[in-house]
């Protein structure tokens, strides 16, 4: 995408808050998002979310609408317009309502915080992100989930289970990377008792305030993050783990934080590590090369290059790495089987 | 208008414009918006495609010096440089018009003005005063290059123009961007939707009545011109069509259909199929208002919540549209009619205009039909 290159070019790419938030509070289960904005500000959501869907083979329609903005409300104001969508929202019988503000409402000065009363037919909670001015997607992203737990009740005095944070739900294999963290804690006798945000019921909002940890998607959502631990005391892990030594290390310090024995899971998992790299024997003493990539990735590339035996030198297929890099010792198995078929 | 559009379908005023402009070889398009607003367009339709990618506090200072700042590069690289307003800059005062410079085109279609289709009209009319070359020949209009039939659609009206032995001379939206581009002193459509008003109209290539009635016009036009080959074509086309949609119907019913796009190609495709197929047209629904009254009932519908609930309805056994409409009736047998198409590879030209067009719509129409039946029916 040939985008001038200005001095500040990686601020400027942040893409739309409204995106963001959106791919939250469309992965909360029976929930209606309206957008307060012109049709073309959901429709570009709707039509990311349709070819991911379609890409993984699971069409479905995404419960997103719009309050309609034109010509007339930019000059007389958008409020009465967005009631009455609120008022039509009601007729499908959401779980849930989130009210999310684009860059042109917020231009125009409309507080969408008017529109919601004390209607107690379903929760309504506005998101005033105010598209690209409140911020990129991450900042929509944190937002939404932010607004969202504040819905949640009080901790109960006994807590358990495990939350899993900020989920990337436009990524293609965001499920596969959940499956391996909650096969990592099944290591320390542990379940994960909420996907907070990913295919959630709303009622699960309270198995958020009575999770013992939470572990982050990564340091996209540390906003959110911080929320919740100061909220509902709730200690947190800052990423998914990757690599061989920091899935290890991810479950040791989730041993610490959650009372249990974190390095005989440890141990465990270094067991089925050695056992892996044994399946990929065959790429020793084989060369390769790294392309330009983001420097977490270049150490998860090194260290994976490392055990299993592969040099690494100025000639050679370039051995890629998936951003993000995918999770845990499945992560690993992955990758490297990725290299195999290129060496 | 329904006060909640739950699931619009169709892109707004900013994407059309960007759409028409990406049909012009040498000319930069600059996005004045943010990121968030660059992005969906630069996936739909490409193009040498640039943003000012504002930040927020370019919105409440103003982002002119940002716009100068990635338009004058371009200026020196490019024979013209397009801006196309986004919403947030349109109402925060801002006047692009300040931009100096006979190669600085302004497109004034922010999202809020409308749907796909103002913007595309809107970024024609901008453009239409540059279209002042009057050569000899026709001008193929009606071209979108975010129609799944941009490319096929022209090289079918090109073939059948040099059939007939008439001189092409242009293509909208398609070409190199000159200050001065050439005008055909008459045009024929793929797409009664766009027609720009550049060069005298003389009809368009959708449908073969249509075909036959602006071969006629044209010939007129064009005293060598000979239309024999191209009616010849149709003639055959149409025999071919009417015995393949005959041995069909000796085997399976008519199909209940539901139509799904523009008007132009939502009227040429009830028509093919209640024509040959004897199809039962349970449902029009159109993408936007059509620019002359619709032969035959149809709605403006732009909702997917809606479009599903018509689709549930009406049950039909052939759906075309786009793959929203392909993913709310995984039952029916689907043909694409409008963008997007998503999980289809559409790499190859297709036409839907011309008797190529004609002949390769009925082809899918009946395979999809049959696919489904044996399918459901479980014999081969």
């Amino acid at each position: 995408m040939p985008a001038i290159p200005t001095r500040c070019d990686s601020v400027r790419h942040v893409g739309c808050a409204v995106s963001g938030a959106l791919s939250v509070t469309t992965a909360v289960e029976g929930a209606f998002s309206l957008v307060h904005g012109p049709d073309g500000c959901s429709h570009q959501f709707i039509s990311l979310l349709h070819s991911l869907q379609m890409d993984q083979g699971r069409p479905g329609i995404p419960r997103v609408g719009s309050s309609r903005l034109s010509e007339r409300e930019i000059i007389f104001g958008g409020i009465p317009a967005l009631s009455r969508a609120l008022e039509s929202v009601f007729r499908h019988h959401p779980s849930v309502i989130f009210i999310i503000s684009s860059c042109i409402a917020e231009t125009i000065g409309d507080d969408i915080s008017e529109v919601v009363g004390d209607d107690s037919r379903v929760p309504v909670i506005p998101i005033p992100i105010g598209g690209f001015i409140g911020g990129g997607f991450a900042s929509g992203v944190n937002e939404a989930l932010i607004r969202l737990a504040a819905r949640a009740p009080a901790p109960p005095r006994e807590k358990s289970g495990v939350a899993v944070i900020g989920e990337k739900n436009l990524e293609f294999d965001a499920d596969a990377q959940y499956l391996e963290v909650k096969r990592l804690m099944s290591l320390l006798g542990q379940s994960v008792t909420v996907r907070f945000v990913r295919s959630m019921p709303y009622e699960s909002l309270v198995d958020l305030a009575s999770a013992r940890l939470a572990v982050l998607r990564d340091s996209s959502v540390q906003h959110a993050g911080k929320y919740l631990s100061d909220t509902f005391k709730l200690p947190s892990l800052p990423a998914f783990p990757t690599g061989l030594s920091g899935t290890r290390d991810f479950l040791e310090k989730a041993g610490n934080l959650l009372g249990c024995d974190g390095k005989a899971a440890a141990e465990k998992e270094h067991e089925l590590q050695e056992e892996v790299l044994g399946s990929f024997r065959s790429l020793k003493g084989k060369k390769g090369r790294f392309g330009p990539i983001p420097y977490e990735s270049l150490l998860f590339a090194k260290e994976l290059a490392n055990c299993s035996g592969i040099r690494i030198g100025g000639d050679g297929p370039v051995l890629s790495v998936p951003d993000p890099v995918p999770a845990g010792t499945a992560g690993v198995r992955r990758v490297l089987s990725h290299w195999r078929r290129i060496l | 208008m329904t006060p909640t559009c739950p699931g619009p379908v169709w892109p707004c005023a900013m994407t059309g414009a960007v759409a028409f402009l990406s049909g012009l070889k040498g000319l930069a398009i600059v996005i004045h918006g943010s990121s968030g607003c660059f992005y969906y367009p630069a996936s739909l339709v490409g193009g040498d495609l640039h943003g000012t990618l504002l930040l927020s506090e370019e919105v409440v200072f103003g982002g002119t010096d940002r716009l100068c700042e990635v338009v004058a590069p371009l200026s020196a690289t490019h024979r013209a440089v397009a801006v196309v307003q986004t919403c947030a800059p349109a109402v925060s005062g801002e006047d692009p018009a300040m931009l100096q410079g006979d190669d600085i085109i302004i497109i004034d279609s922010p999202g809020f003005t409308g749907g796909f289709d103002a913007g595309f009209r809107k970024a024609q009319e901008t453009l239409r005063p540059l279209f002042d070359r009057v050569c000899p020949g026709v001008t193929i209009d009606g071209l979108n290059p975010a129609d799944p039939f941009y490319r096929g659609n022209f090289l079918e009206a090109r073939r059948i123009l040099e059939s007939a032995d008439i001189p092409f001379c242009s293509a909208i939206s398609s070409g190199r961007f000159e200050a001065s581009m050439p005008a055909g002193e008459w045009s024929v459509t793929v797409n009664p939707d766009l027609v720009s008003g550049i060069g005298q109209p003389c009809g368009s290539f959708l449908g073969f009545p249509a075909i036959r009635e602006t071969m006629r016009i044209l010939c007129e036009h064009y005293s060598p011109a000979d239309p024999a080959p191209i009616l010849d074509e149709v003639e055959t086309a149409t025999g071919r069509i009417a015995a393949a949609c005959d041995k069909y119907l000796r085997r399976y019913d008519p199909p209940v259909a539901a139509v799904f796009g523009t008007a132009g190609y939502a009227a040429f495709t009830s028509t093919m199929l209640s024509t040959f197929l004897d199809a039962d047209i349970a449902f029009i629904g159109l993408r936007e208002d059509p620019v002359s009254p619709f032969p035959g009932h149809a709605r403006t519908l732009t909702d997917l919540e809606e479009i599903s609930h018509v689709l549930g309805e009406t049950s039909p056994d052939l759906v075309l549209g786009s793959s929203y409409e392909r993913a709310a009736a995984p039952g029916s047998a689907f043909v694409g009619l409008t963008f997007p198409q998503r999980g289809r590879v559409m790499i190859g030209s297709r036409a839907l205009a011309g008797t190529e067009g004609a002949l390769r719509f009925m082809d899918e129409v009946l395979n999809a039909c049959m696919d489904r039946c044996r399918k459901n029916t479980g014999f081969p």
